[in-house]
C-alpha cells in the first residue's frame, strides 16, 4: 500500500493546472476550484492499488496513479468534477513527499517508426507523409507536456512523458488515432533533423497483387512477340480485354491500362489502319514485358507501388500554400476533352502547382467554353474569378493536392489574396531558364515513369519577331536573350483564338516590350508559349483576348 | 545524325523487323546483324550496349542451333534491347 500511495503522490507532482485543463476542460476545472472554494471536504481510503475518496457532497471516486484510470458514482461518462476535486484536494491539503522531477520526453526522438505506427492505419500514414512535404509554422513547449502547436491548421498537440503516442492529446479531440498526433511528432522529428522516415513509408503502402495475372500476361507477351505481328489471330485482342479485366481485378491499374493500349494498337494492326504505329506498339509491350520482370524481382515496397500505379489519384490535405501565378492554357485533346490549365508557383517549396477545369465534348449536347470558364468563380472562393486568380498571389489553407501536384477544387479550401510580387522578385529556382544556349535540366528520364509536361519560365529579353507561318498554321515568335540568342515559340493557329493570332502578329507593342518573362510548356522538341509576365502583371496569349 | 543515334536507329530497325515476323523465325542473318551492332557499339565505348547485344546474341544463337530451346530466354534479351532503345531515344 506504501508504494501505492508514493506512486500516487508521484501521479499526482503531474497534475499541474495545465494537465488537469487538458485531460478535462477549463470549464470543469475552474467549477471544481470553485466547490473547494465553497468548503467541499474529501476523505482518501489507501487500498493496495488504489484510493477511494468521498466527497463531503455525497460523490464517491475512486482514482488510481493514472489520469485516464478511475472512477465516479456520479453519472458521468467522462472525467467529472469530483474526480478534480480529488485530485486538487489531496494537493491542497498534503504535502507531497515525492520531488517532482524534470520531465524528459526524448522517446519523441528515440522510439521506433514501427512502434509509433502501431497507432496509425497505413492510410493515416501515406496522408502525413505527404503532408510533411509542406510547411508548416511550428511553436514547441514544454511542461507537464511537451505541446507542438501547428500553427497553420491551429491545432495543438501534446504529448506526455509516457513513450506511448496514443496517450498524447490533440486539440482536435478526435479519436486515439488522430493523424495530428502523428503529424506533430514526425515534424518535431524534422525540426530535430531526423527526416528518415522510409520505414514508415513502407508501413503507408500495402502492396498486394495477382502474380496469377502477372504470369499470365508475361505468357500473352511472349506469345505476341514469339508469333510476330504477321502471323497474330484475331482472337488475340479479346484475350488481351480478358486479360486487362483480370489485370483490374488483380490490383494491377498500369498493366490494365498498358493492355487496353496494346489491344487498342492491335486492333488499328488487324484492320490496316493507316494510325497504327509499331514503334509505338513495341513500346508498349516492351514496357508492359519490363515492369512484369521487375514486378517478379525482389524489390522495396515503394518501388513495387510504383510499378502497380493507382487507380485514382489521391489528394492529401496540405496546411497551408501560398501560390503565385504564372498563367492559364486551354487546350483539347484528340480524344474530345477540352479543359483550361492554370499554372502556380509555390513560393514554399518552389513548385509548379496546377488546377485543371476539364470537360468531355464527345457527347452532342456538352460544351466548354474558355471564355465561360475563364471567367468563372473560383471553386476556393466566391468572389473571385478564375481569370482574376491567374494572375494574383494567394494563400490556399487547407488545401487537397495530389502526388503530381494538381489542386482539389475542394470547396472546404480557404483562398486569402495576398499583395502580388513583381516576377522579378521571385526565385524562380530551377524552371527559369536565362541562356537558350544551355540545355535545361530536364527531369530525368526514368523506366516506368510517365512522360509530363516539361515548363519553363524563359527570362527573354525581347521578342524580335511575330509571324503567322502559314505552311505549318503556326504563329511563331521569335524570342532573344540576353545574349541575343534566338528560339522560336509556336503558338499553333485555332479558330478559337484567331484573334490573339492576329493581334499578336501585329502588335506593334509587343515587339516593343523589354527585359519580360515567358512561362513555355516544352513538349516533342517544340516551345509553346502560355503567358507573358512583367512586374506584377501577366497575360494569357491565348485566353486574355479571346472574343 | 550522330553516330548513336544512326546505331539506334539500324537496332530498332532490326527489332520492329522482329516483331513483326516474330522471334520464333530468329535466324542466323539475325544474330550477324547483331555482331555488328556489336562492333559498332565497342567503337562507340557503349559498353552496357555491347553488354546487352551480346546476351542477346548468345540466346538468339543457342534458339537457332537447336529450336528445342525454349524461346523465354530469347524473348527477355529482345525486351532489354528494346528498352535500352526506347530510353535512348527519349533521352534524344
Amino acid at each position: 500500500m506504501a508504494d501505492f500511495q508514493e506512486q500516487f503522490q508521484l501521479f499526482l507532482s503531474l497534475c499541474t493546472e495545465e494537465y488537469v485543463i487538458k485531460h478535462a476542460n477549463k470549464g470543469l476545472y475552474n467549477r471544481a476550484i470553485k466547490d473547494m472554494e465553497k468548503g467541499v471536504q474529501v476523505v482518501y481510503t489507501f487500498h493496495q492499488d488504489h484510493v477511494v475518496c468521498t466527497l463531503n457532497d455525497g460523490a464517491v471516486c475512486t482514482l488510481t496513479n493514472h489520469i485516464n484510470s478511475y472512477s465516479c458514482s456520479c453519472p458521468s461518462d467522462k472525467i467529472c468534477k469530483h474526480v478534480l476535486i480529488a485530485i486538487l484536494y489531496y494537493k491542497e491539503h498534503n504535502e507531497l513527499e515525492v520531488e517532482s522531477k524534470q520531465a524528459d520526453y526524448s522517446w519523441l526522438l528515440t522510439q521506433s517508426l514501427q512502434e509509433i505506427q502501431k497507432n496509425f492505419t497505413g492510410a493515416q500514414i501515406e496522408e502525413v507523409l505527404f503532408r510533411i512535404l509542406h510547411e508548416e509554422e511550428l511553436e514547441v513547449s514544454e511542461g507537464s507536456f511537451l505541446t507542438v502547436k501547428l500553427n497553420v491548421q491551429g491545432i495543438e498537440v501534446s504529448f506526455v512523458e509516457e513513450a506511448d503516442c496514443s496517450k498524447s492529446i490533440c486539440s482536435c479531440r478526435q479519436n486515439e488515432s488522430c493523424i495530428h498526433r502523428l503529424e506533430a511528432l514526425l515534424r518535431y522529428r524534422m525540426m530535430h533533423g531526423d527526416e528518415d522516415f522510409d520505414l514508415l513509408y513502407q508501413a503507408g503502402q500495402s502492396v498486394e497483387y495477382s502474380s496469377e495475372v502477372i504470369q499470365d500476361c508475361k505468357q500473352i507477351l511472349t506469345e505476341v512477340i514469339t508469333l510476330g505481328l504477321a502471323k497474330l489471330p484475331q482472337t488475340i485482342c479479346s484475350r488481351l480485354e480478358v486479360l486487362a479485366i483480370a489485370a483490374h481485378n488483380g490490383n494491377l491499374p498500369t498493366l490494365e491500362k498498358g493492355l487496353r493500349s496494346a489491344k487498342g494498337e492491335l486492333e488499328l494492326f488487324l484492320k490496316r489502319h493507316v494510325r497504327f504505329s509499331q514503334e509505338v506498339f513495341l513500346e508498349k509491350i516492351t514496357q508492359m514485358y519490363m515492369s512484369i520482370v521487375a514486378l517478379e524481382k525482389e524489390g522495396s515496397i515503394k518501388q513495387k507501388k510504383q510499378l502497380i500505379g493507382s487507380f485514382k489519384s489521391k489528394y492529401y490535405l496540405v496546411p497551408r500554400l501560398r501560390l503565385y501565378a504564372l498563367g492559364a492554357n486551354p487546350w483539347e485533346t484528340r480524344s474530345s476533352y477540352r479543359g483550361i490549365t492554370y499554372y502556380f508557383y509555390s513560393l514554399d517549396n518552389h513548385k509548379i502547382y496546377t488546377f485543371t477545369e476539364s470537360r468531355p465534348v464527345y457527347y452532342d449536347d456538352a460544351t466548354f467554353s474558355f471564355k465561360d470558364y475563364y471567367g468563372k468563380q473560383s471553386p476556393w472562393g466566391k468572389d473571385i474569378t478564375m481569370k482574376s486568380l491567374s494572375g494574383a498571389q494567394f494563400q490556399l489553407k487547407g488545401c487537397k493536392v495530389n502526388r503530381e501536384r494538381r489542386l482539389s477544387s475542394n470547396e472546404e479550401t480557404r483562398l486569402e489574396l495576398q499583395e502580388r510580387i513583381p516576377i522579378e522578385e521571385i526565385d524562380l529556382s530551377e524552371y527559369l531558364v536565362t541562356n537558350w544556349m544551355e540545355k535545361s535540366e530536364e527531369d530525368e528520364i526514368q523506366l516506368f515513369q510517365e512522360r509530363r509536361d516539361n515548363l519553363v519560365i524563359l527570362k527573354v529579353a525581347m521578342i524580335s519577331s511575330a509571324s503567322f507561318n502559314s505552311m505549318t498554321q503556326n504563329l511563331d515568335l521569335v524570342v532573344e536573350d540576353a545574349e541575343q540568342n534566338q528560339l522560336t515559340l509556336t503558338i499553333p493557329y485555332n479558330q478559337e483564338w484567331e484573334s490573339n493570332v492576329k493581334f499578336l502578329e501585329k502588335s506593334k507593342r509587343l515587339l516593343e516590350l523589354r527585359d519580360l518573362y515567358i512561362l513555355v510548356q516544352k513538349y516533342d522538341g517544340m516551345n509553346y508559349p502560355i503567358s507573358i509576365l512583367k512586374e506584377d502583371t501577366i497575360s494569357n496569349l491565348k485566353l486574355d483576348l479571346l472574343k | 545524325m550522330d553516330a548513336v543515334n544512326q546505331l539506334v536507329e539500324k537496332i530498332n530497325d532490326w527489332a520492329e523487323r522482329l516483331l513483326l515476323k516474330g522471334l520464333a523465325k530468329l535466324d542466323e542473318r539475325d544474330i550477324e546483324e547483331i555482331h555488328g551492332f556489336m562492333e559498332s557499339a565497342k567503337d562507340l565505348d557503349m559498353m552496357f550496349l555491347v553488354r546487352i547485344l551480346e546476351g542477346m546474341a548468345t540466346e538468339g544463337r543457342r534458339y537457332v542451333m537447336d529450336s528445342q530451346t525454349v524461346i523465354d530466354g530469347v524473348v527477355q534479351k529482345y525486351f532489354y534491347l528494346c528498352q535500352y532503345v526506347q530510353l535512348v531515344e527519349e533521352k534524344g
